[in-house]
């Protein structure tokens, strides 16, 4: 049943406060949460309203608001108190009544019957939770471990625990809460862990019940029955539904410590400890300090705990500092560890006995009370500085460091360089070096620019060439003809004039090396010399090629 | 005086190093006024040394002439502003001072590399980098890159004008004079006609803020103006001539 249930109530005659109780279902299942409103029209209480919640039921207060409307011109005001109520044990359990005094008036409503019903068996729950206590039958003043286990196959968001309420407990100040996430597989399959510790002092001698603890978390919608998927908001995220799960309650005897044997000197703990004590040194000069660091540690609790005192003796004095108290709750119960550091300074030569540190307490295992003691410790004094050893310095006895500041007797000014060489140190006398830096570049710049300009100006040798005077010695024409032939054939290679040959000149194709050999044979052989100057003017004309 | 009178004939002729030197050997010889003019005659003679300053204020110091002395080791201090001698003789000078005032701060903040700068150093600086950034597109140029300018003459351009720029703040807007008269009126105006707006005693040294014909406009460091006689005063100018010695010790 999934419709709101809306129960109204009018309490008081018209026009006056009235008092609302809506639930959001009446008929719930174990674990399960729904919402939970008080609403005061047209009043307001004082303070969060309480009311009486069965055994089967846990309500937890979530927060209130104020709304108003305007309804045929009457103003209406409603206050409404939200609440989470969680469905603990199965039966039918009642919620009020609700009875308040709103404005002067008094307000009631009947109690609310919810029926709670228990979880379908046969399918395993992905998540279990369960409590323990370390020990069931604790002496008074005896610590112990409220163990709460919270494990999930599922993915929990928004886990909160509500504590148990622990008649003849009082939950231990001088330790923290631990609480520890972690993983664990068991058959195969994972699943997360949520521990919670709250250690617990034992404090009233009798039988106890400590009530549930509630897991309240954020789990995955179950199943549709018919479709069997699981169902999913708009975003196509699946839905979550929180849920209350409470650990079974569990009972406790705590037992009152004997007062059969018990000792006069009783330090007051209950636990199994241990003492130790250490010495800074073995020899310490008279008057001198050696530090004492005793160790208490067991399973009780050492806040607050001090060392019985100890008088001074004509051979020493002790003074006594601030204990250190560190403290672990774990599964087995509340670690304690308490460092006190006494110094002692002995006041004579010699050994020096100290005597052992004892304390009665009162052991939970052996239900017995016991003793614990440290060792004596065994000092050696030697002479000290009172003594008036002379191998050590004395500053008091004027015979020690006599130095002092050094006294100012005047003030002058400080003298100028002996040696320097002189020269004009100010801007106008650097002024050349200044100008002349930027220049340098500058007038590099220009010669290199103008030695480009002279260069882009050198003559055309292929205008050179064709402009060459023609000898007119015939002998004299024929060499000269090999000549500007050799020069613009080395011009279009690339080459040196006297490197040109008949393999090179075959770049240059067939007419060219058929002029080389004509002026060759002319030259050299007597060949003829008809049409010569013609071909090689028309060979420098065509810049090396024909 | 015959002394003088020598010294003077051989400083005419000396190098401003013999100079310098002949005016420690008088100082040393507790001849400060012969220092004096030693030390006169070598930043005549082109010597305008922080040296030479630091000497020709420690003569004048010694000769009980606090105004000229501060103004010349100001000078010193200027030219070479990390000699921490001249600084600490500045200091007891100030100190010595019946004028409390803090010595004129920089003119600007910003340029904070200009109080270990002279302006010499920092325009030295600023011509050297001005030639790197002009040199670096020749060398591109001969090297063939392909971008002719690159970043680094961008760099070394900014740093050039930051230079420059520091270097124009300190030597014109860090002007300032030492008061060398025993003590001297300021006044709201030039000449008598102005109201006399405080006194100044021998050794301040405020800031030149105008020089209008024989007059200064000096300010002080919580900005009250007025004007002074100039012939009251000595610039902290190092490039500015030093007077004669005679007139230095006898104002």
């Amino acid at each position: 049943m999934s419709l709101f249930l809306l129960v109204l109530a009018l309490c008081c005659p018209a026009l006056a406060a009235k008092l609302q109780v809506q639930v959001e279902d009446d008929t719930l299942v174990v674990g399960e949460n729904v919402a939970l409103e008080v609403q005061v029209i047209d009043g307001r209480l004082d303070g969060v309203p309480e009311f009486p919640v069965g055994q089967g039921l846990r309500t937890r207060f979530r927060g209130q608001g104020t709304s108003r409307s305007i309804i045929n011109m009457k103003t209406t005001s409603v206050v409404r108190y939200s609440y989470l109520l969680s469905a603990l044990q199965p039966g039918e359990w009642t919620i009020g009544p609700f009875d308040y005094e709103v404005d002067g008036e008094r307000l009631r409503h009947p109690a609310v019957t919810i029926e709670v019903k228990a979880e379908a068996q046969g399918e395993e729950s992905p998540v279990r939770v369960t409590a323990n206590l370390s020990n069931n039958t604790p002496f008074v003043g005896e610590l112990v471990t409220y163990h709460v286990q919270f494990r999930r196959k599922v993915e929990a968001h928004n886990i909160r625990w509500t504590p148990p309420e622990t008649p003849g407990f009082i939950a231990e100040p001088s330790a923290e809460l631990a609480q520890r996430d972690r993983s664990q597989i068991e058959n195969g399959v994972e699943e997360a862990v949520l521990d919670i510790m709250l250690p617990l002092r034992a404090t009233a001698a009798g039988p106890q019940t400590v009530s549930p603890a509630v897991i309240t978390a954020d789990l995955p919608a179950k199943p549709d029955p018919r479709s069997g998927r699981r169902p999913v908001d708009v975003f196509g995220r699946y839905k979550l539904q929180s849920k209350s799960l409470p650990t079974p309650p569990i009972s406790v005897d705590v037992r009152p410590l004997p007062t059969e044997g018990r000792p006069a000197d009783f330090s007051g703990l209950v636990g199994s400890f241990e003492l130790s004590i250490d010495a800074t040194d073995t020899t310490v000069a008279r008057e001198e300090t050696v530090t004492l660091t005793v160790t208490l540690r067991g399973t009780g609790v050492l806040a607050g705990f001090a060392l019985p005192p100890v008088p001074d003796t004509a051979d020493y004095r002790v003074y006594d500092d601030t204990p250190v108290v560190e403290t672990a709750a774990t599964a087995d119960g509340l670690l304690s560890k308490a460092t006190f550091r006494r110094a002692v300074v002995p006041l004579a030569e010699g050994q020096l006995v100290l005597p052992p540190i004892g304390l009665t307490v009162f052991d939970p295992r052996e239900e017995a009370y016991t003793t614990i003691s440290t060792r004596p410790v065994v000092l050696e004094v030697t002479r000290g500085l009172a003594a008036g050893d002379d191998d050590v310095q004395r500053y008091a006895t004027g015979s020690a460091d006599q130095r002092r500041d050094v006294e100012a007797l005047g003030d002058d000014i400080l003298p100028a360089p002996g040696t320097a060489a002189i020269s004009d140190r100010t801007f106008a006398g650097a002024l050349p070096l200044i100008v002349g830096l930027p220049l340098l570049p500058l007038l590099v710049g220009i010669g290199v620019s103008v030695r480009s300009a002279v260069a882009g100006r050198q003559a055309d040798p292929w205008a050179e060439l064709e402009a060459h005077p023609m000898p007119a010695e015939p002998g004299e024409r024929i060499a000269h003809l090999s000549w500007m032939f050799r020069q613009a054939a080395s011009l279009r290679l690339g080459c040196a004039p006297a490197e040109v040959d008949r393999v090179r000149l075959h770049t240059l194709g067939p007419k060219v090396v058929a002029l080389y050999s004509d002026l060759e044979a002319a030259r050299f052989g007597g060949g003829a010399t008809g049409g010569l100057i013609d071909r090689v003017r028309a060979f420098v004309k065509g810049r090396g090629s024909l | 005086m015959l002394g003088l009178l020598a010294v003077l004939t051989v400083a005419t002729a000396a190098s401003p190093d013999a100079l310098y030197a002949s005016g420690l050997d008088h100082a040393r010889a507790g001849q400060h006024d012969e220092a004096t003019a030693a030390f006169v005659q070598a930043l005549d003679a082109g010597g305008r040394d922080p040296a030479v300053y630091h000497g020709l204020g420690n003569a004048l110091w010694r000769l009980g002439a606090p105004g000229p002395a501060t103004a010349a080791w100001r000078r010193g201090l200027r030219l070479a502003p990390r000699d921490g001698d001249i600084a600490a003789n500045l200091d007891r000078a100030r100190r010595a001072s019946r004028d409390n005032l803090e010595p004129p701060a920089p003119a600007a903040d910003l340029f904070f590399w200009q109080g270990m700068l002279s302006p010499r150093d920092s325009g030295v600086l600023a011509s050297v980098f001005l030639m790197l950034a002009l040199a670096a597109p020749l060398l591109r140029r001969l090297r063939s890159a392909q971008r002719p300018i690159g970043l680094e003459s961008g760099v070394a351009l900014v740093l050039a004008v930051l230079l420059a720029v520091s270097t124009r703040a300190a030597l014109v807007t860090e002007a300032s004079v030492v008061v060398v008269a025993d003590e001297v009126s300021v006044r709201s105006a030039l000449g008598p006609d102005g109201v006399e707006l405080f006194v100044l005693h021998e050794g301040a040294e405020v800031r030149l803020l105008e020089t209008h014909r024989d007059h200064h406009l000096v300010t002080l460091p919580d900005h009250r103006k007025g004007w002074v006689p100039a012939d009251a005063t000595l610039s902290t100018n190092p490039s500015a001539p030093f007077p004669p010695a005679g007139l230095v010790t006898a104002p």
